[in-house]
Order: structure tokens, then C-alpha cells, then sequence
């Protein structure tokens, strides 16, 4: 007699076995041993009794408690939600894996270069969502691509004069205790205790997030990927790293508050691939 | 306002992609509670359900213009909630790290997250209902969410299948292996002598019977 195992077992009588090798050998434990006999009929006693206790839940109400109606009355009243904001077409929310690392990738060695260019371009269509990247900085920085760029002389990020997105690509390694801390400088650069070189590993960390810097659509599919689980206004982001891995550092005002919103290279793929956040003085 | 418009969710859906301020806001009160329910029962903790309903209706917000009508409205705005519900709790367990002696695996389960799993509002005077709704919170995330949809919402295996990407068997086999730790869990079953754990270590999703 073998043991029996509920999770195979409830996998056959559920069904999900059907039409797999699997269904027959479960099928003969079944027919054969006296104990998954036994426990095959106990499950399927068992389900029918589950099966009322569902059906009562499923018929218990669950309304919306006034307070959290509240909440959302009030953002169905924000400027968020007056009017339908169309965004680029992107893949179907569904499942997805969680690796956001894609070590040794091609896009990792295709540099600088490569890489700075397309945002240019990205540049352009973020200017017909609304939102603006200063173009100065990173043309800038392609003309300087050869140079043995340091986060210290990396493009610095510019406001620009009509208010809209600032970007840089610094390479920085951010900590989670840097920013969590507030201990991170507001200037326009990051601060020396964030800064390292900029050197090849830097440089493939910028380059793994060639998605989101070679694409507008896909920079501003990002953004409003952020401000779905982080409503607010995006007023900068640093293409960098975080805690080793590729990361977009995007700060984010909020009526509430202000916050650094680390994103993945996901980002904007099925959700903000939000790897990490913390309030920014 | 609510509940009174005399549209369709479609008709609505359609008025909101093309400007109309207010349709958005009908729709989404027109379903807020079964809505809300999906969420709560999916996260089983009210900040989250909150706030995982927040980012879907963000989104179906965004997305209004694209929907083509291959599922009816509410079939889209569930798939948007469950997968927003499920994308906040991996993302949790993601930053999870090693689990408490005693605790099921990290890949295993939401539940133990330090501090988070405030009590829910109760949602109802019905013992069964609150009995089963707690043992429901016990079970993997992915099991739970895919038990909300088919067993409480109704959709059928191939429908939940679709809205969150995974093959059909492996929707069955969720649905199978949930509602057998329930019947453990509920008192209908004794605990098999080598079955897993109740809301134990071995969840990981099988895909018989091949993908979609």
C-alpha cells in the first residue's frame, strides 16, 4: 500500500489529470490500493461538502466598506480619472515571471552608444504624450560616449524650462538604506555617497534597460504603469541600478508626499515591476 | 447616478473611451461591490484589496480605448482586479525572504507577511460563510484567486484560464488541490497521513493535460 498524495490525488478526481500518463497510473493506485481507494472517496464526499460551503460564501454580500468607498469616490473626482488618457498598446496583464535580470543579454553589449540615441527618438513621442525629456544632457552625452564617463561628470539631469521629465543615465548603484533613509541629495545628480564609476558594468546596467530608453512609448508605458500603484507626477528618473540590478530611479510627487519609485527593466511590460519605494524628503 | 443609468456595461465602457467624464464612475459603482469582494477575497487584507483595486481601476481606466469587446465588461474589469490582486502578492513574496521555521515556503504563500494581514472587515452574520472565508485565506494565493473566480464569481475554468494566462489544467489543478486543503481545512477530510500540509509546502502548479 502506497502513500497517498492528496495534492495527485485532488489533482485526478478534480480532473486536471485527464488525458495525461499520470491519470492512469493515479487511476490504478486507485483502483488497486486500498488506501487511495479509501481516500478517493473520502475527497469526493468531502468536495461536495466544500462545494456548499463556497456556494454559502459566494452568497454572503461583501460591499464595499464606506470608508474605502470614500477613497474611491474621491479618486473617481481626480483629474485621473476626468477624462480617458490613452496609452501605446501593451501586452495583456497576465502572469509573468519575476527574473527582471537578464544577465549577459545582447542588449547589455551594445553600449553607450547604442543605447543614447534612441532616446532621442523616445524623446520625441514622450513629447506628444505631454511629457518632455531634456534633450540637451543626453545628446550631450552621445557626443561624449567614448569618454570614460563617471557618475560625478555623467550627464547632468536638467530640468527642463517647461517643467517636464528629467532623465540621466548615471550608473549609480542606489541602496535601498540610501533612499529609504532620505538621506539622498534632491539635487539634480546623485549624491557622492550614491555615486560609482561608471565603467562597464555601469554601462551594461544602462544598457539592459535599452527597452524603456529606446522606446518613448515604452519610457511613458513605464511611467504610467508607476502612477497606477503611485498616483502622482513623475519629475525625474535616473537610469541606473539598484542594489546591483538594472533598475529606472523615478521620483514621484504625490499630493501626499514625495517618493522614489525604483522600477525594473518590466516596467510598463504587465505593471510598474516596482522593485522598490520610499518616501523622499 | 449610480445604478441608474439605463446603458450597458458595453454602452458605457464605449462612452467613458470616448470622453465622456462621468461613464467610468458609473460603471465602475455599478460593480463596485462584487468588485470589491473579488479583491478582498483574493488578497485577504483590506489595505490591499484597496489598493489592488485602485491600480486596476487605473488601468481599465488607461485600457478603456482598447477593450474589443471579446469578453464581456465585467469578464475584463475581474481579470484586471485578479491580476492586479495577484501581482501585489507576488510581488510581496518576492521580497520575501527566508520563510519562519514552521511557515510554508516563500513560493508557497502569502499569508505570513509580517504585520500586513490585518483582519478584514466581516462581511457577514453567516458562521459558514465567515468559517469558510478564513479557511479560503489559508490557502497559496494562486489556488485562492483561482477558487474566487471560478467557485465564487462563476467563470469557468477556461475563462479564468485565459484572464490569467495560464494553461487550463493548470487552472484545474489550482482549483482541485485548494478545494481538497479546504476540505482538510474545513473539517470534511481527515489530513491524509503523508498529505502535504494544509497551506503547505507543495503548491507549485502542475500543467497536466499540456497549455493553452
Amino acid at each position: 500500500m502506497s502513500a497517498v498524495d492528496l495534492d495527485l490525488l485532488a489533482d485526478y478526481v478534480g480532473g486536471a489529470l485527464d488525458g495525461t500518463p499520470e491519470h492512469q497510473r493515479v487511476a490504478r493506485l486507485v483502483a488497486d490500493d486500498p488506501g487511495w481507494r479509501s481516500a478517493a472517496a473520502d475527497l469526493t464526499t468531502a468536495l461536495a461538502l466544500v462545494d456548499a460551503d463556497l456556494t454559502a460564501l459566494g452568497a454572503a454580500p461583501e460591499p464595499m466598506p464606506d470608508d474605502i468607498a470614500a477613497r474611491f469616490d474621491a479618486l473617481l473626482a481626480s483629474p485621473e480619472f476626468t477624462a480617458p488618457r490613452p496609452v501605446p498598446p501593451r501586452p495583456a496583464v497576465g502572469e509573468r515571471t519575476l527574473n527582471r535580470d537578464a544577465p549577459g543579454s545582447r542588449a547589455a553589449r551594445r553600449g553607450w552608444r547604442r543605447w543614447a540615441t534612441p532616446v532621442v527618438v523616445a524623446a520625441s513621442v514622450l513629447a506628444l504624450a505631454g511629457i518632455v525629456l531634456p534633450l540637451g544632457p543626453l545628446a550631450t552625452s552621445q557626443q561624449d560616449a567614448g569618454a570614460g564617463l563617471t557618475a560625478e561628470n555623467a550627464p547632468a539631469i536638467a530640468v527642463a524650462p517647461d517643467g517636464g521629465v528629467p532623465t540621466t543615465a548615471s550608473g549609480t548603484d542606489y541602496r535601498r538604506e540610501m533612499l529609504a533613509s532620505g538621506s539622498m541629495s534632491q539635487k539634480t545628480t546623485p549624491s557622492s555617497e550614491a555615486a560609482r564609476t561608471f565603467d562597464g558594468s555601469e554601462m551594461a546596467a544602462a544598457t539592459d534597460l535599452n527597452r524603456l530608453g529606446g522606446s518613448g512609448e515604452a519610457l511613458a508605458t513605464c511611467f504610467a504603469a508607476i502612477s497606477t500603484v503611485l498616483p502622482g507626477t513623475v519629475t525625474g528618473a535616473d537610469f541606473a541600478r539598484f542594489e546591483g540590478r538594472p533598475a529606472l530611479i523615478v521620483k514621484v510627487d504625490t499630493a501626499t508626499g514625495n517618493w522614489w519609485f525604483v522600477a525594473g527593466p518590466q516596467c510598463g511590460l504587465t505593471g510598474p515591476d516596482e522593485l522598490f519605494r520610499a518616501p523622499r524628503n | 447616478m449610480t445604478g441608474q443609468d439605463p446603458r450597458t456595461d458595453e454602452e458605457l465602457l464605449a462612452a467613458h473611451a470616448a470622453g465622456e467624464p462621468d461613464a467610468f464612475g458609473v460603471l465602475f459603482r455599478r460593480h463596485r461591490d462584487r468588485l470589491w469582494a473579488v479583491a478582498l477575497r483574493t488578497t485577504n487584507d483590506r489595505e490591499d484589496a484597496a489598493d489592488a483595486l485602485q491600480e486596476a481601476m487605473l488601468s481599465a481606466h488607461r485600457a478603456a480605448g482598447r477593450f474589443r469587446g471579446e469578453a464581456a465588461v465585467t469578464t475584463w474589469l475581474h481579470r484586471i482586479v485578479v491580476n492586479a490582486c495577484v501581482d501585489r502578492l507576488r510581488r510581496r513574496q518576492a521580497h520575501l525572504t527566508v520563510p519562519l521555521p514552521g511557515q510554508a515556503g516563500a513560493d508557497d504563500d502569502d499569508r505570513h507577511t509580517p504585520t500586513r494581514n490585518e483582519p478584514a472587515a466581516p462581511s457577514t452574520d453567516h458562521d459558514t460563510a465567515m468559517v469558510v472565508r478564513s479557511a479560503l485565506a489559508e490557502l497559496p494565493y494562486d489556488q485562492r484567486a483561482a477558487l474566487v473566480l471560478v467557485d465564487l464569481q462563476g467563470y469557468s475554468v477556461a475563462e479564468v484560464a485565459q484572464m490569467m494566462g495560464v494553461a487550463e489544467g493548470t487552472i484545474k489543478s489550482r482549483c482541485s488541490r485548494g478545494r481538497a486543503r479546504l476540505a482538510v481545512m474545513l473539517g470534511h477530510l481527515r489530513n491524509l497521513g503523508d498529505s502535504p500540509d494544509v497551506g503547505g509546502t507543495r503548491a507549485q502548479d502542475v500543467t497536466p493535460g499540456g497549455g493553452l
